[in-house]
């Protein structure tokens, strides 16, 4: 039977919506203000009177925009975005390879010397450490190595730092697997590399993809490691967003079309990827 | 084709010993069932012979050939899994078609195979689908299926029919019993229903605490259990169990508990001497027990406690002196609880066990 809505229920509605939209102004009007920012001219971005509302409180200008895109900026701009590209993919691809190999070992093998639980211990200890704490020695290291400012030692940095969330997300994500359908499987003749490209990684296919761009996006926002050891050939998005101040001027405006530029491409991502991962799939898999 | 033999194996999970020193051998084309309740180390077996577990102690055998430390996937054999774990991300072909992809078999012949094993098991229809598409009677043949279509040495079976309801359990008892005679494949099966035992298997062997306690023909371990336990494992209702002392009176050898004397001078010959004037316990099948509703002579009165009438046949509880006993009837009976009853043990059909060891003296 359906019950006609009371005054009550309206009143509940209504106050649901009004906390959500509340909370949602609260989320997005930073954002909506660094791209609005964005497309002010200085005046209008430094003006003492905040102008909130484009072709109302100021006329939108696109001379930031062409200032990176096109102008004197537009070398550090390409520069950058291709490096954070590079950076971020490359050091995710990594980070889910090597983690979903040490997420299986420790989901489906069991250590005795150093039992499982401790070696978890250890990776996740690593961070504990405030990363800045690193950073004094990965630069004396990388300089060792002749490697500072290059995007393999950034790479290398960053799947470093997001392996051992990685791997611990990655054996969860094994450990929920029926171990019956593997064991199915290795009787069916399959080693384990058959076992990993066609059972196991298959099936955790959307684990897989989340903590690809689990890795990607904290790569992509990473600033202090690459602040510390990149200058020029290695620089990223962050990096850029930071040179909006310097010594002359707090360029909002700048800091507002890197920041902007920054936000696009893991949104395009995730929205692209999201396509691929069909979820769902290990139901059925076995009964009980 | 092969024969499997697992000499002196034990396995431990910390402190508990799943199984202890345990010798079997499984002949060529045998239908063997390992049979006990649950957590007696009947599956933990069927793993050490699959390889998914390694044995703390001893060797198993496959064809003479020690597989001990062979990976499973070099054993040559093949198991169905209690919960049919199929791969849920291929389709039913592809499932199917695993084991012989991985042996690089034609992909022409495996389509072959496939199909073949399909019309077998009646699973033509749902080649296309996913598993979890299926119902569950499907998803066990696909299992089947699987299992089958690389012609492997060993078939081993961990409880496959358990998931199914009682009606396609029942149908699919015979059909695999069928189709294991028609490819002549050695198969290991595990269960813990005595009914699918005694149906399926050539021998059975019956397991409790880790060791095996009775290996031999349904026949075998119905008609001569070798204790107590697999006495009142196998058969249902189980074997009637009656507690008392075997002593020496006026010339003849009785039986007595409270309310109830048998004589058994008759079995004196085959009775050990030394087990007179011990404590032993008197086991009768409840469709050995003879009975009437009349006075009749040599027969023990009792009470009727319970009446269960089961349509072809009636199991009737009896109170004689201070034990009950079941006693199986043919045909429909209804008889008002509390009426009297007189049964008989015939002396023939009669087990004594040694109370203290519960092994059978005979």
């Amino acid at each position: 039977m359906k019950r006609r809505k009371t005054l009550r229920d309206q009143i509940y509605s209504f106050l649901a919506l009004a906390l959500v939209t509340i909370f949602l102004v609260f989320l997005l009007f930073p954002i909506y203000w660094m791209i609005i920012t964005s497309f002010k001219t200085p005046d209008d971005a430094m003006s003492t009177t905040p102008k909130f509302i484009p072709f109302v409180d100021f006329i939108p200008s696109l001379h930031t925009w062409i200032d990176i895109i096109f102008g004197y900026r537009y070398g550090d701009t390409v520069k950058a975005l291709f490096n954070s590209v590079v950076i971020a993919s490359v050091s995710a691809t990594l980070t889910v390879a090597l983690g979903s190999l040490a997420g299986y070992a420790l989901s489906r093998f069991k250590y005795y010397k150093w039992k499982n639980r401790d070696i978890m211990g250890f990776i996740i200890a690593q961070r504990m450490m405030p990363p800045i704490v690193a950073l004094v020695p990965l630069y004396y290291m990388f300089s060792q190595l002749n490697l500072l400012d290059t995007q393999l030692a950034i790479i290398l940095i960053h799947t470093a730092f997001n392996l051992p969330l990685t791997t611990w997300i990655l054996k969860d994500f094994f450990d929920s697997l029926p171990i019956e359908v593997e064991e199915a499987a290795m009787i069916d003749g399959a080693k384990y590399d058959i076992l990993l490209a066609r059972i196991v990684l298959p099936l955790i296919k959307p684990g897989i993809f989340a903590t690809w761009i689990f890795s990607f996006i904290l790569s992509w926002n990473e600033f202090l490691m690459v602040l510390g050891i990149a200058y020029n050939n290695a620089i990223t998005l962050t990096w850029l967003v930071s040179t909006g101040h310097h010594v002359r001027a707090l360029e909002w405006w700048t800091i507002s079309a890197y920041g902007t530029l920054a936000i696009v491409p893991p949104i395009l991502f995730a929205a692209v990827l999201q396509k691929f991962v069909v979820k769902g799939l290990t139901f059925g898999a076995v009964k009980g | 084709m092969a024969h499997v033999k697992l000499e002196n194996i034990s396995k431990r999970f910390g402190k508990v010993v799943a199984v202890d020193h345990i010798n079997l051998e499984v002949k060529d084309k045998e239908f063997i069932v390992l049979l006990g309740p649950s957590g007696c180390g009947k599956t933990t077996t069927l793993r050490i012979i699959a390889g998914l577990e390694y044995p703390d102690t001893g060797r198993v055998y496959i064809d003479d050939k020690d597989v001990t430390d062979l990976h499973p996937s070099d054993r040559d054999v093949a198991m169905v899994f209690q919960n049919y774990a199929l791969y849920p991300h291929m389709k039913v072909f592809d499932n199917i078609a695993f084991p012989l992809m991985l042996r690089k078999v034609p992909k022409e012949e495996i389509k072959r195979r496939v199909r073949e094993v399909a019309r077998l098991l009646r699973i033509e229809e749902v080649l296309d689908r996913y598993p979890s598409q299926l119902s569950g009677g499907q998803q066990q043949r696909v299992a089947l299926a699987r299992a089958i279509v690389r012609e492997p040495k060993v078939f081993l079976m961990d409880e496959p029919l358990s998931n199914l309801d009682a009606k396609l359990r029942v149908y699919m008892r015979a059909e695999l019993k069928k189709l294991q005679k028609k490819i002549g494949v050695t198969t290991i099966y595990v269960t813990h229903d005595q009914a699918e035992a005694m149906t399926m298997a050539d021998r059975i062997a019956i397991m409790n605490n880790g060791r095996i306690l009775q290996i031999g023909s349904p026949k075998e371990v119905y008609m001569k259990p070798k204790n107590i336990f697999v006495a009142g494992f196998i058969g249902s209702p189980p074997m009637n169990f009656i507690e008392g002392d075997l002593k020496e009176e006026e010339g003849k050898l009785v039986f007595e508990t409270a309310g109830l004397k048998l004589d058994l001078t008759e079995l004196r010959e085959v009775l050990p001497e030394k087990i007179i004037g011990k404590s032993v316990i008197i086991g009768i099948r409840p469709e050995d027990i003879e009975s009437s509703f009349e006075r009749k002579e040599g027969y023990v009165k009792g009470k009727i406690y319970v009446v269960e009438p089961l349509g072809s046949d009636t199991i009737i509880d009896a109170e004689i002196g201070e034990n009950i006993i079941k006693i199986r009837v043919v045909g429909s009976v209804y008889v008002p609880e509390g009426n009297p009853i007189w049964i008989k043990m015939p002396l023939d059909k009669i087990h004594v066990f040694d109370k203290a060891s519960g092994e059978a003296i005979i």
